[in-house]
């Protein structure tokens, strides 16, 4: 009714119409502008990139700003959380008191489109960040980006990789960093290997990308290892999260596959729950956790599952940043880790042999579930052991791939590119997506 | 209280309203911050570069949504036209290229719709709608298929679309405002906005309705079309496509701006700006911590603004 009468308007009011609204706009937002320019001059604080000129703790120490930079909301419970999880053991280690022992100050930004990573990058550093991690594939060359531009500033990015060895020398102030759960997927697959009675297992993918072809040849490896006789059907959600999309292909798994253990990568926890739901009825299905403790949204059905805790990484980049920031001695920064200097690609070895998850970067969650036999529970554990003491990988030669052909030969391993571009399926797999 | 219709409408109302925007706009910000000094710096701090980028992209959809909603006709797939004219720049060698392919794309794309409406009479608000959630599937094939670049060492993401200069993109967008301004002087333009009034009053005017229904609704996709390749070539870094980002919601922006611009070319264009600066405070609001879906609420009170304007523009408040 309204457009309606608002098209039957003559042009001549119309023109005025927009005319007067277009002038406002113009006079209005100009005049805002410069009134708000002048009241922000008088009251931002300039940014600070010195030591001398920053805010120090009781013990003389200075502070530095640490800016987080997310692609989801907080509250995902999934890639974002563990990240926000990770930020907050970076407070409590670094700044546990700010009167007392202080030395780094965080904030993050959430929900960043990775369209627009550069202008909060850039906003984050002219609020004066000194150390910026950005969480998202897509805002690597953004991040790499602003890093050329800041010298005098640290970034990190996550999940991202150098285009080649002249980039690395010529951003020697960024660093990409990861951390894999592939060992972990492996230890969910000897466990389900071994509870499985149906010897078909289930899993739903987010995207077929080489990280989750990497955790579905992990997982299915272990399963194999466990049970030769098992194979594994997948499904593609086309979606990180999509509960709906999740609970209809794990209904189709348990009822078409007849998979009785489920895995995913994907961040919620509904696989999960679609499996309590089948326990609930008296069918004995399986699942896990992912990225976090989801046992309470299945404990019946909770194996075990794979976390990942990014506080340990988070602790050690900022120490290093903090060092080589105060000292001037950009090397503490720039050549480390020794393996593969500004390029962290943490996993289960760098964990903790006595911790228990809680403290290790990369790790599965203990204790499983009683329904386990001890049996099972040793076997995972002492495989747990030799994983963390370097002594043995999933991807151990040989491994063939599903047409046969032998992918890692025999007494080798993969190396960090290798793993990293995986695009082949080992053997063992039923029906995957095309 | 009631309204009664003025003698002659008060276009100042329309001011009265984009102050009344700004106001709340100002009085949201204050209470979510609760400090004046943050306040002023998160209405004041401008990232002009980025500003532009975001009124031009805006700009260039709002002129797809007047087209098309002057006309009477519903377009609201400017998301998915948006999405096939970024498919169409990517594959392109230079930004010139990427404009022309993605006008063809688009037009192409809208063709599916454009034909159900003229041959079946099906409804191209509906259409429109569906397409743009095919645009994501398809969108999502060519970054895992065709387009994929397999320098980005096994992260699937598409090739980079081609660097275009903010200079060119106002050109752009200048030209396009030009040219739908233009248009409406002409019989082409009048006989498009006089389908508003139905198909009968075209045909008795001796012209052949579903012709412009076909033109109409392909120019709305094809400049649709534009501001998405425009969107993806203007961005400072990554210009690229993931399967996670493919939709960017300056589709949505975009009809917001026409709307709210009266559905005049101009006043479309102003609206963009206006629209792009509330952008850039949900930016400032972001990285000041505050909670993110703040630039969706800013642009939905300018919109409740721009319909009070409208009743204001049209109606005096009588109060008993």
């Amino acid at each position: 009714m309204l457009i309606r009468r608002f098209m039957g308007t003559s042009r001549r009011e119309l023109l005025k119409a927009v005319a007067a609204f277009a002038a406002g706009a113009v006079v209005g937002s100009g005049a805002t502008y410069v009134a708000l320019q002048s009241i922000k001059t008088a009251v931002e604080k300039t940014a600070t990139t010195t030591t001398a000129e920053t805010p120090k703790t009781a013990a003389g120490l200075p502070k530095m700003k640490v800016h987080f930079i997310y692609v989801g909301p907080i509250g995902d419970y999934g890639w974002t959380h563990a990240h926000e999880v990770g930020r907050r053991y970076l407070k409590s280690m670094l700044c546990p008191d700010p009167g007392k022992w202080c030395i780094v100050e965080t904030s993050y930004t959430e929900n960043v489109p990775e369209d627009q990573a550069y202008t909060y990058i850039k906003r984050a550093v002219s609020e004066g960040a000194h150390l910026v991690f950005t969480t998202s594939y897509g805002f690597m060359d953004a991040t790499k980006k602003a890093a050329a531009e800041n010298p005098d500033r640290f970034f990190a990015h996550c999940s991202g990789y150098f285009k080649d060895v002249d980039e690395w020398r010529r951003l020697a102030n960024f660093a990409e960093y990861f951390i894999d759960l592939y060992e972990a997927y492996y230890l969910n697959g000897a466990v389900a290997g071994r509870i499985t009675k149906t010897n078909k297992l289930g899993y739903v993918a987010a995207f077929l990308i080489p990280e989750v072809i990497r955790h579905m040849n992990a997982f299915l490896i272990g399963a194999r290892e466990a049970n030769p006789k098992v194979t594994m059907d997948v499904i593609q959600l086309g979606a990180w999260y999509d509960p709906e999309g999740a609970r209809k292909a794990a209904t189709t798994l348990v009822e078409t596959s007849g998979a009785d253990v489920l895995a995913f990568t994907e961040d919620s926890p509904t696989v999960l729950q679609t499996a309590e739901d089948y326990q609930k009825r008296g069918r004995a299905v399986w699942s896990f956790s992912h990225y976090s403790d989801m046992s309470q949204y299945g404990p019946k059905a909770h194996l075990t599952g794979q976390v990942v805790n990014w506080g340990p990484l988070y602790v050690e980049m900022a120490i290093r940043a903090y060092l080589a920031w105060v000292s001037g001695m950009k090397s503490i920064w720039s050549e480390w880790p020794p393996e593969r200097p500004r390029d962290y690609w943490w996993s289960m070895k760098n964990a903790y042999a006595y911790y228990d998850y809680g403290k290790n970067p990369a790790d599965i969650i203990l204790p499983l579930n009683p329904a386990v036999p001890a049996e099972v529970k040793n076997y995972v554990e002492q495989l747990r052991r030799e994983i963390i003491e370097g002594v043995w990988d999933p991807f151990t030669g040989p491994v063939r791939d599903m047409k046969g052909v032998v992918r890692v030969p025999e007494r080798r391993r993969l190396s960090k590119d290798e793993l990293y571009n995986m695009d082949w399926f080992v053997e063992g797999y039923g029906q995957l997506p095309s | 209280m009631r309204l009664v219709q003025r003698q002659s409408p008060s276009p100042l109302h329309y001011a009265t309203a984009f102050l009344g925007s700004l106001a709340t706009v100002i009085l949201i910000v204050f209470a979510l911050t609760g400090d004046l000094a943050v306040t002023a710096r998160a209405l004041a701090t401008v990232d002009a570069g980025y500003l532009f980028r975001v009124f031009v992209v805006i700009g260039v959809v709002s002129l797809s949504g007047v087209v098309s909603y002057r006309a009477g006709l519903w377009n609201i797939g400017q998301e998915g036209q948006a999405i096939v004219g970024a498919l169409a720049a990517i594959s392109a060698d230079n930004a010139a290229g990427a404009v022309m392919s993605a006008a063809l794309a688009a037009a192409g794309w809208t063709l599916i719709p454009v034909a159900l409406r003229v041959a079946l009479g099906v409804n191209e608000a509906v259409t429109t709608f569906l397409m743009s959630l095919a645009a994501v599937s398809a969108a999502r094939y060519f970054v895992e298929g065709p387009l994929k670049d397999p320098a980005k060492k096994g992260f699937i993401a598409t090739v980079e679309a081609p660097y275009m200069e903010p200079v060119l993109a106002a050109v752009l967008l200048a030209g396009v405002l030009a040219g739908v301004v233009l248009l409406y002087r002409t019989r082409v333009g009048l006989t498009m906005r006089l389908l508003s009034s139905g198909e009968e009053v075209v045909r008795y005017a001796g012209k052949q309705p579903k012709l412009y229904i076909a033109a109409t609704l392909g120019l709305s996709g094809i400049l649709a079309g534009i501001g998405g390749a425009v969107e993806i070539m203007t961005r400072d870094a990554g210009r690229y496509m993931t399967l996670q980002q493919v939709s960017t919601g300056f589709g949505l922006y975009g009809i917001s701006a026409a709307w709210l611009g009266g559905l005049h070319p101009l006043g479309a264009t102003a609206a963009s700006l206006y629209i792009a600066w509330l952008y850039q405070v949900a930016v400032n609001l972001k990285v000041a911590g505050l909670p993110a879906l703040v630039a969706n609420a800013l642009v939905g009170t300018a919109m409740a603004w721009g319909l009070a304007g409208y009743v204001m523009y049209k109606y005096k408040v009588v109060w008993r």
